[in-house]
């Protein structure tokens, strides 16, 4: 009885194991604000950009940047990673990006982060997504883009994203962009979530 | 008197090749090769002709910025070209011309997936990867670069007629400084003061 009871354990255990294995390989957002989109292959005749810069990268920059660009440095010094992806769009690999973008969608509503911009204009389809951490700090960024049947784009940022200071970046080099997400990065529950014309 | 000429013969060629083999002169680094063999290995049945490898260690780039302090002398250099000849610290490069065979089973996806395993191995992850059309370019560094006055990158460009493979290590600190004054000359705001 007590080899049987062993063996059970053994097996339970590998049973957890295996489904802690099975669903933290599906798209999931870390807790410190990085999610794993998974891979993006690129298609036949199509456009495929990937970059992927990481901490010790980032820290290099930081440090070249603090005595010409303070302000620019300053922001930099809490990121953690930067992942962008470009993919272009065929008739091969159409539905699979846009299920997957579909997907990640999905996953960061359900774990916990905020859809804080959405935006559906003509064949453009945005959504920017932040991952809080209490009522100020913002650990991580994703952008997702649909743009009609060209393009799509993923930009996932990790690191203490501090908005006034995006927005602040965003004014002194007039980038649009970032001044509207810095001015609307803040904690929002999904019913508040902007919705750009 | 001939066996001390044949002795001096034979030091002087041991010493050539001596300094041959530490300044790396006719050899790529690792990482350079490796990127190299990952595109040979996925294309075999183009025919690819080596036009040129060739690698310069810290030793020769020394040698060669010692040759540009005294050029300047004469010649009025560039400062841009000053600061880039001083910033480097090395460099590499393999560079192949497609002659004949086809590229119709070159699968770029398949040569970043061994060029990134390749790298893997050695420390390095990549940076980049850009694919256009039938043209491919990823850039890799290393995965512990943290000084900015020692970085390293390596470079694969490979599209249907060539293949250029290159590494570099130089110190960044007057590149980017270099980098940014161009950058503000041609971009005014980011030179613009600050907002209050």
């Amino acid at each position: 009885m007590k080899r049987i009871s062993n063996s059970f354990k053994r097996n339970l255990l590998a049973a957890a194991i295996c489904t802690a294995l099975v669903t933290g390989t599906t798209v999931m957002a870390a807790e410190n604000g990085a999610i794993d989109f998974g891979k993006f292959k690129p298609a036949p005749g199509a456009e495929f950009v990937e970059v992927n810069i990481k901490s010790n990268l980032i820290e290099m920059v930081t440090n070249l940047a603090k005595k010409a660009e303070p302000e620019v440095a300053e922001v930099l010094k809490g990121l953690k990673q930067i992942r962008v992806n470009v993919l272009g769009l065929t008739d091969e690999n159409r539905d699979e990006v846009q299920n997957q973008i579909q997907k990640v969608r999905a996953q960061l509503d359900q774990n916990g982060w905020d859809r804080i911009v959405t935006v559906m204009k003509d064949a453009e389809d945005v959504g920017v997504f932040v991952k809080t951490r209490g009522s100020t700090a913002v650990e991580g960024l994703v952008v997702t883009v649909i743009q009609g049947q060209k393009e799509a784009v993923i930009v996932n940022i990790v690191g203490d994203l501090q908005p006034e200071k995006l927005a602040m970046i965003g004014e002194r080099f007039d980038i649009e962009p970032l001044k509207k997400i810095g001015a609307e990065i803040k904690p929002v529950k999904k019913s508040e979530a902007t919705e750009l014309n | 008197m001939k066996n001390k000429f044949s002795r001096l013969l034979v030091t002087a060629f041991c010493g050539g090749l001596l300094l041959a083999g530490t300044t790396g002169c006719f050899r790529v680094s690792s990482e350079t090769a490796m990127l190299r063999d990952a595109v040979l290995q996925n294309t075999p049945t183009a025919e690819w002709e080596e036009q040129i490898e060739i690698g310069l260690g810290r030793i020769s780039f020394a040698v060669v910025q010692l040759g540009g302090a005294v050029a300047a002398r004469f010649v009025d250099l560039p400062p841009e070209a000053r600061t880039v000849l001083n910033s480097a610290k090395g460099a590499n490069a393999s560079v192949y011309h497609r002659k004949g065979g086809s590229l119709d089973d070159f699968n770029p996806q398949k040569v970043l997936a061994q060029a990134d395993k390749n790298m893997e191995k050695r420390g390095w992850y990549r940076l980049v990867g850009v694919l256009r059309e039938r043209e491919l370019v990823a850039v890799y560094v290393p995965e512990d670069v943290d000084l900015a006055r020692d970085a390293e990158v390596c470079v694969l460009v490979v599209n249907e007629s060539e293949l250029v493979c290159a590494g570099a290590r130089s110190d960044l600190r007057p590149l980017y400084a270099l980098g940014m004054e161009k950058a503000k000359e041609q971009f005014p705001e980011l030179a613009a003061s600050r907002p209050n």
